[in-house]
């Protein structure tokens, strides 16, 4: 009876002491402490001697060879690439994201992502067009991933800053095809509602205002359950700000506020109203 | 001298005279400690088990409540170590209320026997103040949950101040919320604590009900005001440290490991629970006995 006592008291603690953490939680301690490694270097790229990136590295290799096939070697591998793209070493960087370019049939969000980060990687190193390059590769081989709806506009904005119109126009025409072909591709009417958003901010981008109010009257028209009240918000603030239309831009308000009296917006608009 | 310089005098000269009292007791018969150490083990044990709660077997206790209520993510590392102080909170208050009401009112009971020089052992101490255990009970219920509330308020209400103003008194935001309130959560943990301590002596000594009994003590506390606000806020001041690095516990997890939450929390225990709770206790206790029967 005592020995059995003793037993239960030096297993529980045993418990106590070692616990029984599961492998996939010292896995993420070790993770944990790598990143913050990492995240020293990535704070002060310049400023980090060799070694120490080197140690981060170290660290993410040693995830990599004792949780293979696991979310955290992915999140390593990325790391290790993160870490040569913040010293500088481009093209080693890209070997490393390219490793986890496997399975894009069955990932292709995981593979969206690398390949957008690819393309980062040189923009980073000042090589736009290959940017470019892996950011249509992203919208044409994974048009369903997150990242692919929201390329087109970030690329019209980069054309933008370089003033480059002529890239500009081409995009938003890239933009607005895209989305449209994903609309047709779309089951649900909230997947239209957004693409429809989408293809509004593509317009806004490429500062073609009136396209832009065409569609957003579009969906206050055709979405009368998704708060079709931001819609018209949309458009009394491109009228007055861009297209300097004040008179259009107090009729939209009156709408809002008018028909969706229950909104915030609507609080909003008759503010503004009143100020006009 | 001016009467009232005397009587002032008079009263911190009976407040030392207390805590050397109290020191004394602890000293010459440390038993005192044994219910403050039963309540601390049962606080650790809630510690440990919540911090081991994403592992094997605890897991399949306590994993589906802090999935359900705070989401799966504290149940990885090292999120459940940033959960740690918030979901341990909980855990204290369900032993304070279950295991502190009987503990306090045992030391209580122990000084008592003790100061009127009479042989006590700790069970027959422990099945004395059993019997009012459901008043006890219900006195910590009241008390925690009723300092639970009362704490947040101060903060809720300049919350919604700041929502609207930046400033308030010439002052910023941050001043009120990391000096004031702090301050003001002091203040109002030492009233609370107050009302209620002279409670347990009136049900266990005095043989009272919940009510009768704290009435009773809230009427003692408001004729022993000053010295039991001395009493009561002196040993809680050893606390100020601990909260100082409570607050800064994401700081200091991010400077050196999660797992810091473990050992700050701990502390808490041995400051707050045993060394803050006993000198507390049997000071008060030793003031109730020498004022409970004065008219």
């Amino acid at each position: 009876m005592r020995n059995n006592a003793r037993l239960v008291l030096v297993g529980c603690l045993f418990l106590a002491v070692v616990g029984c953490e599961s492998p996939s939680f010292k896995a993420e301690r070790e993770m944990y402490r790598a990143q913050k490694k990492a995240l020293a270097v990535y704070k002060n790229p310049k400023g980090t001697p060799p070694f120490e990136v080197r140690m981060a590295q170290a660290e993410f290799e040693k995830i990599l060879r004792k949780y293979p096939e696991t979310i955290l070697a992915t999140q390593a591998q990325m790391g290790i690439g993160h870490l040569y793209l913040a010293s500088g070493e481009y093209d080693k960087a890209r070997e490393a994201y390219k490793a986890l370019l496997k399975d894009c049939e069955k990932k292709p969000a995981a593979c969206a992502q690398v390949t957008f980060v690819i393309g980062q990687s040189y923009e980073v190193e000042n090589k736009w067009p290959e940017a470019v390059a892996q950011y249509s590769k992203v919208i044409e081989d994974y048009p369903l991933s997150g990242k692919s709806v929201e390329l087109p506009i970030y690329i019209i904005n980069h054309y933008k800053k370089l003033k480059d119109d002529k890239a500009v126009d081409a995009w938003v025409q890239k933009g607005v095809a895209h989305y449209k072909d994903l609309m047709a591709k779309a089951e649900q009417p909230r997947a239209d509602y957004a693409l429809m958003g989408l293809t509004a901010r593509c317009y806004m981008a490429g500062e073609r205002w009136q396209d832009a109010v065409a569609v957003l009257e579009q969906v206050a028209r055709d979405y009368p359950d998704l708060a079709p009240e931001q819609a018209l918000w949309a458009q009394a603030f491109i009228y007055k700000r861009f297209l300097n239309d004040p008179g259009k831009s107090k009729d939209l308000l009156q709408r809002i506020a008018k028909d969706y009296p229950q909104t915030n917006l609507a609080k909003q608009a008759e503010l503004l109203l009143t100020k006009l | 001298m001016p009467l009232s310089s005397l009587k002032k005098t008079a009263s911190i000269r009976g407040i030392v005279g207390i805590w050397r009292k109290a020191v004394d007791l602890l000293l010459s018969d440390p038993r005192i400690l044994i219910p403050f150490l039963v309540l601390a083990a049962a606080e650790t044990l809630a510690l440990w088990l919540l911090s081991v709660s994403p592992h094997f077997p605890f897991n399949y206790v306590l994993a589906p409540p802090i999935k359900s209520i705070w989401g799966a993510v504290y149940l990885h590392y090292p999120y459940i170590y940033v959960l740690l102080p918030k979901v341990y909170y909980y855990g204290k208050l369900a032993a304070d209320i279950l295991v502190g009401a009987l503990t306090g009112a045992t030391a209580v009971y122990l000084v008592a026997r003790l100061q009127h020089r009479e042989k006590v052992r700790i069970g027959s101490a422990f099945r004395a103040v059993l019997k009012h255990y459901v008043s006890l009970f219900l006195l910590s219920l009241v008390l925690y949950v009723g300092v639970h509330f009362l704490m947040k308020e101060p903060t809720l209400l300049l919350l919604k101040y700041f929502r609207g103003h930046a400033k308030l008194l010439f002052l910023p935001a941050r001043f009120w919320l990391t000096m004031f309130v702090p301050a003001v959560n002091f203040v109002l943990a030492v009233m609370v604590q107050g009302f209620f301590i002279y409670a347990i002596p009136y049900i266990v000594l005095k043989e009272k009900k919940f009510l009768a009994a704290f009435l009773a003590g809230a009427r003692l506390f408001l004729r022993n005001f000053g010295r039991t606000l001395l009493l009561v806020a002196v040993p809680m001041c050893l606390y100020i440290p601990i909260s100082m690095l409570r607050s800064n516990l994401p700081f200091l997890q991010d400077k050196f490991s999660p797992e810091i939450a473990v050992p700050v929390l701990f502390s808490g225990v041995v400051i707050g629970t045993f060394l803050v709770d006993s000198l507390v206790t049997v000071a008060t206790t030793l003031l109730f006995l020498e004022k409970a029967d004065e008219k």
